[in-house]
């Protein structure tokens, strides 16, 4: 018994001693120099390494895409290039923190993080000289003498950069790229598609046609408009009170239309809000570009709040909107034809493929108190988050060539809709439009068969979503939504500039402060709507709260930047 | 732990002592050495504690620092005030008092109930007659235990649906107004703690129905003759035979006070209730997790702020119960 019990008493003991010894274990590469290829080879101008190579990339995964060393897109480029990947797969919902610990361990950093790299954390280790320069003549990382990334191995990028991307925009890509000590350490993701730069609002316009057969009219006794013709946000109220008062659906119930109605609110917000003359309750450029404010102690906002308060005490706004967490809650009423306005992706995804057709996206508007150009909230052209490469990998120029190429005509087309002639083809010689295929044996939808291409799904991971390409899809849905899109583009406002960037620890701030004040300034916005609390009386105290919270500290801080930004432009 | 095992080991030698002859030599070697085998299967756990449990303990030192994760966890920066920048900014914000007191009430009404109602529910349980019945109650009691807080959490946004819910549904059947309760300041604590109940009652009445039947049936014989009727022998029978049970289980979950369960809260959070939804640890999720840049030494402060007042508060009790009940922890 005795012995038995030792015995196992030292195999327990050794066990724990093994374990031990087999997590310090670990393996190396070797970097050969003379391996690299600056330019290819003559049959192949993607090759980047004579012989195998491996490169450790660090990358966001969400949760329809499979793991990334599964995905065409990653399998052709490490044909083309011939090397081989290693990926860090960070899933999306903890990726801040993985991320933190990727960094955290130093002797392992990868030699690229591709995708969703935050500005702050550039800001905040370019300092410590952490991240490569992309546009240094004198950089050297791994004993690895490259010089300027750009100039020297990334022709396709340094082109696209100079010509500002083809984008017709005041917005400066180099300027977005570049923090204020005048270099760049991340390469920018450029998205230009109509679709996905701003959001949608969309009205139901074959209510609009029932109640005009049913004789209705506006309250002054004119037509009732299109939903695209809709001006103001008076004229839409005054549309919404039509789809609440009446049978609008023509189902025989005057009761069960639900005029307006929105996701906790968030996207309803913006495009009210937007007709008050801001986009967002953020920080937030004025009109007249002069300053930066916190639009929630803006007199926009009290207006704002005033016309919610209308849209909810009439019963226009949905009174679960506030409960209603996701699309799937909201198509629960979609599908049975009783909503007439709301904001989506895309209005199937909302109110099915059979009723999708009786939907319109309209807007911007303007109100009796925002008279100026109707404004909408857009997403930035560029962002400054492309990809980052930590310094001391001996790989930079294979990096380097590794990015053109994904900014290149391939690359592009790869992070879409993969490979021309097996994922897509073109429908004829003039190269107008392609058509995307999906194998007649796929079961699931065509983003589900997408993710397993392309991390560009659901995460919405990209270097380069041009439209130049992405507009030429041969698909009815999209091109009507990328149509209806194209409406709010002249109209687009980001609420900061990409290219003002705050110093590191003035992040840190910035977020503690909004921890607390944005919970507070939801909730306030909840009782100002519902009418628990009233503009008259309690407008003052919300003013005097922000104050506590330090909003003012944090207007100091974007103003300061923004004033430097714009003395660094004149 | 440590001590158990020596007991056992003391044992073990005295009962193989008559068999052999012990040498001089081997009775002055130290107990630790001559019971080597034993420490040797304790290692795993200890090991396991240190590096777990112990080692992890040092990472609070960010808590004093403006953590940076390029820098590590040594090499970050102290931070202003002498390190305690944290701890004073989240002390001095507006809502830090409607956080606490938040956090208080959840944890003090959940505390509370759920002491209290699974003992009565163990004790009636008990009462019935039948074995099957009492097994059939049982059963019934605990299985929406199994149930995951998210689809829980969906339940009461459903059932408090304005348009469809059951509960104004019943409210509108009385003549009321109907109204979400989801979105109001007013029911937030009691919707969590009795949907926090329907869920876990049964569950956590299970150790009391353990120590009921441990119950002498002679005593309760005694009583019957003594002419006790049915409350009177549960009062001075069963009840003082579960007490310290009770008492170790309330000990325990005041020590975790300010712990009320994240994830159920978080998902119950609506734009209407968060003035009164709001506790230290979404609050913590907020400036960690979901921040864009997450401010570890600031969350972890909180983290720090919230196990201190948690030990003080387990402290405390353990020296009332200690005082009044003489049973304790320790």
């Amino acid at each position: 018994m005795k012995r038995w019990k030792r015995a196992c008493a030292v195999a327990l003991g050794a066990a724990t001693m093994l374990s031990a010894l087999t997590l310090t274990a670990c393996g190396g590469r070797k970097y050969d120099p003379d391996n690299f290829l600056p330019e290819g080879t003559q049959e192949n101008p993607y090759q980047i390494v004579k012989e195998r190579a491996t490169i450790k990339i660090f990358v966001p995964r969400g949760t329809m895409n499979p793991h990334y060393s599964d995905m065409k897109m990653f399998k052709v480029l490490s044909e083309v290039t011939n090397l081989n990947f290693e990926f860090t797969e960070a899933d999306t919902a903890a990726y801040s923190t993985l991320r933190s610990a990727a960094w955290g361990d130093r002797d392992n950093l990868p030699d690229l993080f591709l995708f969703s790299n935050p500005i702050s954390e550039q800001v905040a280790y370019s300092q410590y000289g952490a991240l490569v320069r992309f546009n240094d003549g004198n950089m050297t990382s791994g004993g690895v003498q490259a010089g300027n990334l750009i100039e020297n191995y990334m022709p396709h990028y340094k082109a696209l950069l100079e010509n500002n991307f083809n984008i017709q925009t005041a917005t400066s890509a180099k300027e977005v790229a570049t923090l204020p000590d005048g270099y760049m350490y991340c390469t920018l993701s450029v998205n230009d598609v109509p679709r996905d730069l701003t959001f949608k609002m969309f009205l139901n316009q074959k209510w609009i046609e029932n109640l005009r057969e049913d004789g209705r009219t506006m309250p002054d006794g004119k037509a009732i408009p299109d939903a695209v013709d809709i001006q103001t946000v008076e004229e839409f109220i005054d549309v919404l009170r039509l789809f609440k008062t009446y049978d609008a659906n023509h189902n025989g119930n005057p009761n069960d239309e639900i005029p307006v109605t929105a996701k906790e609110l968030s996207y309803l917000r913006n495009f009210i809000l937007a007709a008050c003359g801001y986009v967002t309750p953020e920080i937030e450029v004025t009109n007249d570009g002069s300053d930066v404010v916190f639009v929630p102690q803006t007199e926009a906002y009290k207006k704002y709040l005033e016309i919610m308060n209308v849209l909810y005490s009439e019963g226009l706004l949905h009174g679960e909107t506030f409960s209603i967490k996701t699309d799937q809650q909201l198509a629960r009423y979609g599908l049975e034809g009783r909503l007439g306005c709301y904001c989506a992706a895309a209005p199937y995804i909302i109110v099915g493929d059979d009723l999708a057709d009786d939907y319109v996206a309209f807007g911007p508007l303007t109100s009796e108190y925002y008279t100026g150009t109707p404004l909408q909230w857009g997403f930035s052209y560029f962002q400054p988050d492309g990809a980052v490469i930590p310094s001391g990998t001996p790989y930079v120029r294979e990096v380097a060539r590794l990015l053109d190429i994904m900014y290149s005509d391939l690359g592009v087309q790869l992070i879409s809709y993969g490979l021309e002639n097996e994922d897509w083809t073109w429908d004829n010689e003039e190269k107008t439009s392609w058509t995307f295929s999906v194998p007649e044996t796929w079961t699931g939808t065509q983003e589900e068969y997408r993710a397993t291409i392309t991390p560009n799904v659901g995460t919405a991971s990209g270097l380069y979503w041009s439209y130049d390409f992405v507009g030429k899809m041969n698909d009815k849905t999209i091109s009507s939504l990328n149509k209806m899109s194209e409406r709010y583009l002249p109209y687009l406002k980001v609420p900061i500039p990409q290219e003002i960037k705050l110093a590191g620890s003035e992040y840190d701030t910035v977020t503690t402060i909004r921890a607390g004040m944005d919970v507070y300034v939801s909730s306030m916005e909840y009782d100002f709507v519902t009418g628990a609390k009233k503009l008259d009386t309690d407008w003052d105290t919300f003013q005097s709260r922000l104050k506590q919270y330090r909003a003012d500290e944090m207007i100091e801080l974007y103003s300061r930047a923004y004033k430097q930004y714009l003395a660094s432009k004149s | 732990m440590v001590q158990q095992e020596n007991i056992c080991a003391e044992t073990l030698q005295t009962a193989e002592e008559p068999r052999r002859k012990i040498s001089a030599r081997k009775r002055k070697t130290p107990a630790f050495l001559r019971n080597w085998s034993l420490y040797l299967l304790l290692l795993p756990t200890t090991v396991y504690l240190l590096i777990f449990c112990y080692v992890p303990i040092l990472g609070s030192v960010v808590a004093f620092k403006d953590y940076n994760a390029f820098l590590g966890i040594w090499n970050s920066p102290w931070a202003a005030s002498g390190g305690f920048q944290h701890f004073i900014n989240f002390v001095t914000m507006p809502n830090f008092w409607n956080i606490l007191g938040n956090t208080l009430v959840l944890s003090i009404a959940s505390i509370i109930f759920n002491t209290i109602l699974p003992v009565i529910f163990a004790l009636f349980v008990n009462e019935l007659r039948w074995d099957w019945s009492k097994k059939t109650v049982q059963v019934i009691s605990y299985a929406p235990y199994f149930i995951s807080t998210v689809v829980v959490v969906g339940m009461l946004f459903s059932f408090s649906s304005i348009e469809t819910g059951v509960i104004n549904k019943i409210i509108t059947l009385f003549g009321g107004d109907p109204v979400n309760v989801m979105e109001s300041k007013g029911a937030f604590a009691a919707v969590y703690v009795i949907s926090g109940l329907w869920q876990g009652l049964g569950w956590w009445s299970i150790v009391y129905f353990g120590a009921l039947s441990n119950v002498d049936k002679e005593l309760h014989e005694a009583a019957v003759l003594d002419g006790a009727g049915r409350f009177r022998r549960i009062w001075h029978i069963n009840l003082p035979t579960i007490l310290p049970m009770v008492i170790i289980m309330f000990i325990m979950s005041i020590g975790n006070m300010l712990n009320v369960g994240f994830e159920k809260v978080y998902l119950m959070q609506t734009s209407g209730n968060l003035e009164t939804s709001e506790i230290i640890s979404t609050y913590v999720y907020r400036v960690s997790m979901l921040a864009n840049v997450p401010q570890y030494s600031y969350a972890t402060a909180i983290g720090l702020f919230n196990s201190f007042i948690n030990i003080i508060l387990l402290v405390i009790a353990n020296v009332i119960s200690k005082r009044v009940s003489e049973t304790s922890l320790w």
